[in-house]
């Protein structure tokens, strides 16, 4: 019985198979084309480095990008390759603080993140050297720490503050983010005030990775919640850390706050609102509304950004400036720039110059 | 196998080049064949003007590389159907022709059809089913596969592998997870 159904088998398999001569030859077109198609990156892209290699931990905040990076990475799968560049310490661009007039503290904002570095607005021609320090995944608090190692610098410099909204005021609160342990804020049992924990950091992958649902969680900033009074509580107490770091160094600290694209579009503001947890207090520009006030405070002068950017400034698939977006924020650096110089050579009259641009910055917010 | 990847410039690049030099070969041979200056006027359009597209314009192609990818998936379905249809319908049909092995018959009031099985030294009880488990794996599917035929007496089971291999070829895997090597921190 095998035998017979050994060759009855071959018989029918010898039909199937010319039966599936046209299928076959279709299949092999697609394929041919597939395959052609993915030798694309070998002949348009330059090589790219994966994420661990371009990054490394540092102790206290967690991870740093590599010194002297001459690389290109991938980010968002459809917005393809982007080039970056990092000096000997690791922080993007050639050149030095010491050299700099302008120094910006950020996240992925401040590095660069999804446009060659060449388009950075620290590279955009404006007449002045800007220095940026930042990696993208930063929090707050990173950047508080950062400005404390390297305060003995920043004498006579204008430091520039990028907070983003998108997840900042909320990531200051978790020790991790993703599985890289981040530096965090939280209240002791023993103190009601506030202190930074870094104790955690180390190399070692943090074992919950859930994921943040950063969306959902800008909706909760722009309402009235225990949580997001918490943010804000967290977000007054680095000001004011880095409010001080400043003044002991001799350096004028502007905040630039950066809004989320979807908070510059009337159907984004609505998707914010369909996710936020209490509709009666949701107020889409309640977080600039709130580090105004805590600048107010402490006497700091802010920009806000939304005055500034409209969706346009921002890529398509991810939340962060194109090279149109990064020419302007490079053209209001060179603006506050400019006012700082005015306001320290006493040229003002009666406001500071820089709080009457803050002021311009911030008189549309309601 | 058959599904292009993800767009992004460099694909989208190198799709329109692939399109314009088939597309402007096969109007060429078509060309040809019917004798038709047209056609090869058409042909060189297609040629130069995909590339030119793509390199210049990369975001346009990104429409025909979607239906492209539509158009792949839609294959790949009918594919599959026909190919399974082919294995059953022709060749397991005609193997069923040759009878079964299986005892299908109702069984007797007083037959039982419980097997008898050796037992098993307790060492080993540990790897009764742990070894099981290894005879498919993905890597090397067809070595398994020709095993456990020739070791169960299918032999006949060979001549579907041509059948297999193609099924193989044009399942379509959607891979949710995020890629890696991509710098995802924000």
């Amino acid at each position: 019985m095998a035998t017979v159904r050994v060759l009855l088998a071959a018989t029918a398999a010898f039909i199937g198979m010319l039966f599936m001569i046209p299928v076959a030859v279709i299949g092999l077109l697609f394929w041919l084309i597939a395959y052609l198609t993915r030798l694309g990156p070998r002949l348009f892209e330059a090589k790219n480095l994966p994420s661990e290699q371009l990054i490394e931990f540092a102790p206290t905040i967690g991870w740093k990008p590599k010194a002297n990076l001459d690389a290109y990475y991938l980010t968002m799968v459809r917005d393809g390759a982007f080039h970056t560049v990092t000096d000997s310490q690791g922080w993007p661009g050639r050149s030095n603080i010491s050299d700099s007039s302008v120094v910006v503290f950020g996240d992925s904002y401040a590095f660069g993140y999804g446009v060659d570095t060449r388009a950075t607005f620290w590279r955009c021609e404006t007449g002045i050297s800007i220095k940026a320090i930042g990696a993208p995944g930063y929090n707050m608090v990173q950047e508080v720490l950062l400005m404390k190692q390297l305060s003995a610098q920043l004498t006579g410099k204008l430091v520039i503050w990028f907070i983003y909204f998108g997840n900042d005021l909320y990531d200051n609160l978790l020790p991790n983010n993703r599985h890289y342990r981040t530096p965090f804020v939280r209240k002791s049992s023993q103190s009601p005030e506030w202190e930074i924990t870094t104790r955690h950091v180390s190399p070692l992958s943090w074992p919950n990775r859930s994921d943040p649902q950063y969306y959902d969680k800008l909706a909760t900033m722009c309402c009235k919640t225990f949580l997001s009074e918490r943010a804000y509580s967290a977000c007054e107490f680095l000001l004011s850390e880095a409010k001080t770091i400043c003044k002991k160094a001799d350096a004028k600290l502007v905040l630039m706050t950066i809004p989320d694209a979807i908070q510059l579009t009337s159907g984004g503001r609505q998707r914010l609102a369909d996710s936020a947890p209490d509709i009666h207090s949701f107020d889409p520009i309640l977080p600039d509304k709130k580090i105004r006030e805590m600048a107010l405070k402490l006497g700091i002068s802010v920009i806000a950004l939304e005055n500034y950017l409209t969706a346009r400034d921002y890529k398509e698939r991810d939340p962060h400036w194109n090279k149109k977006g990064h020419q302007r924020v490079a053209e209001i650096i060179h603006q506050v720039w400019w006012q700082s110089i005015l306001d320290t050579n006493e040229l003002a009259t009666s406001a500071s110059a820089t709080d009457a641009l803050f002021m311009t910055a911030v008189s549309s917010v309601p | 196998m058959i599904l292009l990847p993800s767009a992004r410039p460099a694909y989208l690049k190198s799709f329109s080049i692939t399109l314009g030099v088939l597309s402007g070969l096969l109007t060429s041979i078509l060309s040809y064949w019917l004798d038709s200056g047209v056609l090869l006027y058409f042909g060189v359009v297609l040629a130069g003007g995909f590339p030119l597209l793509g390199l210049l314009w990369p975001q346009i192609v990104s429409t025909p590389y979607s239906y492209w990818n539509v158009l792949a998936n839609c294959f790949a379905r009918f594919a599959r159907l026909f190919l399974m249809g082919t294995c059953f319908y022709v060749i397991l049909l005609a193997v069923g022709r040759a009878g079964t092995s299986i005892n299908l018959a109702r069984p007797r009031p007083d037959q039982s059809l419980w097997l008898p099985k050796k037992t098993l030294s307790p060492d080993t009880y540990a790897y009764e089913f742990a070894g099981s488990g290894k005879h498919f794996t993905e890597r090397g599917w067809l070595r398994s596969y020709l095993c456990w035929a020739k070791a169960s007496g299918h032999v006949w089971a060979f001549f579907l592998v041509p059948f297999l291999a193609m099924l193989s070829a044009v399942e379509i895997y959607r891979d949710r997870r995020f890629p890696a090597g991509v710098y995802t921190l924000f």
